[in-house]
């Protein structure tokens, strides 16, 4: 046991000083950008969607053609990509897991596989037609900047149970339909 | 379907060390029989007294937050901020994904009360969370 100890101890600890290798030049940038991003003070969200709110009327307003956009967009995923510590091992972890967990469930379940893939697609391609374009975007890149924030302050968690609970409400209520 | 009667749990669960909400935390389980291993399998951080599978504090997948593994045990990390703040006494589940219900569960555990506390705050959070669960 105390072997385990010293061992998962050295794994994160490993992993951490790669990290931090990884990162000498950019440290300082990343650590003020974490900050933002956990919304250390209460004025931080605003000043995030205040600046994305920026970058993106300044995209409306330029209004590059599909090929400036999209280069310019890889160049920001390039950069991102770049700054954000490679997206901390955890994350990455659990994009894989959800990989997998498709892949699974596509093997075990086909039938439910193809129906949730297909009805997510359609639902996305939808809202991709309701919504303008550039500013869905915006509403993704707003999201997505404001999530770990959300995450680190349970609003995420607090509403996600939520749902579950309407959703275990409606479970039961076709079980005892069935019945 | 065949359908199989078990006496004994499939996995013996343990939570590792002391759990507090300002520590990242250790799971540590062990297949006690051979059984389907699946990546929609979860551990989960279940109040003593649960009512139901879905009612966990936090969960974690297995597959994705392995740490080691060897013939004792596998290690699976539990990030510090599921832990919740309010402690109190907890039992971990681990959810088959393949066999669709909970194949172990460990022994009782306290997690720690983060510091600076206080029992009114506990109080009020009590309320709460008893107030969401009462609108039901």
């Amino acid at each position: 046991m105390a072997d385990g100890d010293n061992k998962s101890a050295n794994m994160i600890a490993q992993e951490t000083a790669q990290l931090e290798e990884q990162l000498q030049g950019w440290g300082e940038v990343i650590l003020a950008g974490d900050r933002v991003v956990r919304w250390e003070k209460p004025w931080f969200p605003g000043a995030l969607m205040g600046a994305t709110t920026m970058l993106f009327l300044m995209i409306y307003y330029l209004d590059p053609s599909v090929l400036t956009g999209l280069s310019c967009a890889v160049m920001l995923l390039c950069l991102a990509d770049y700054l954000v510590p490679t997206l901390a091992p955890r994350t990455q972890r659990r994009t894989v897991g959800w990989w997998k967990r498709l892949c699974a469930l596509k093997e075990e379940k086909p039938k439910m596989y193809f129906a949730s893939v297909i009805s997510s697609l359609l639902a996305v391609a939808w809202i991709g037609q309701q919504v303008h374009n550039l500013f869905l975007t915006y509403l993704i890149v707003s999201f997505l900047l404001l999530l770990p924030g959300m995450n680190q302050h349970g609003v995420i968690t607090k509403y996600a149970s939520m749902a579950k609970r309407e959703i275990n409400k409606l479970l039961k209520q076709k079980e005892k339909k069935n019945e | 379907m065949a359908e199989e009667e078990f006496t004994a749990p499939l996995v013996r669960v343990k939570a590792e060390g002391e759990w507090s909400s300002d520590l990242d935390a250790v799971v540590l389980y062990r297949a006690m029989q051979p059984f389907p291993s699946s990546s929609w399998d979860w551990i989960g951080l279940f109040k003593v007294g649960f009512s139901s599978v879905t009612d966990y504090i936090t969960y974690t997948w297995v597959k994705d937050d392995e740490m080691n593994s060897s013939e004792e045990a596998t290690q699976v990390y539990v990030s510090k901020e599921e832990i919740p703040v309010w402690g109190g006494d907890c039992v971990l589940c681990y959810y088959s994904g393949a066999l669709q219900c909970v194949i172990g569960v460990s022994e009782p555990f306290k997690v720690a009360i983060e510091e600076g506390f206080s029992p009114e705050r506990i109080n009020d959070l009590d309320q709460i969370v008893a107030g969401e669960d009462f609108h039901q």
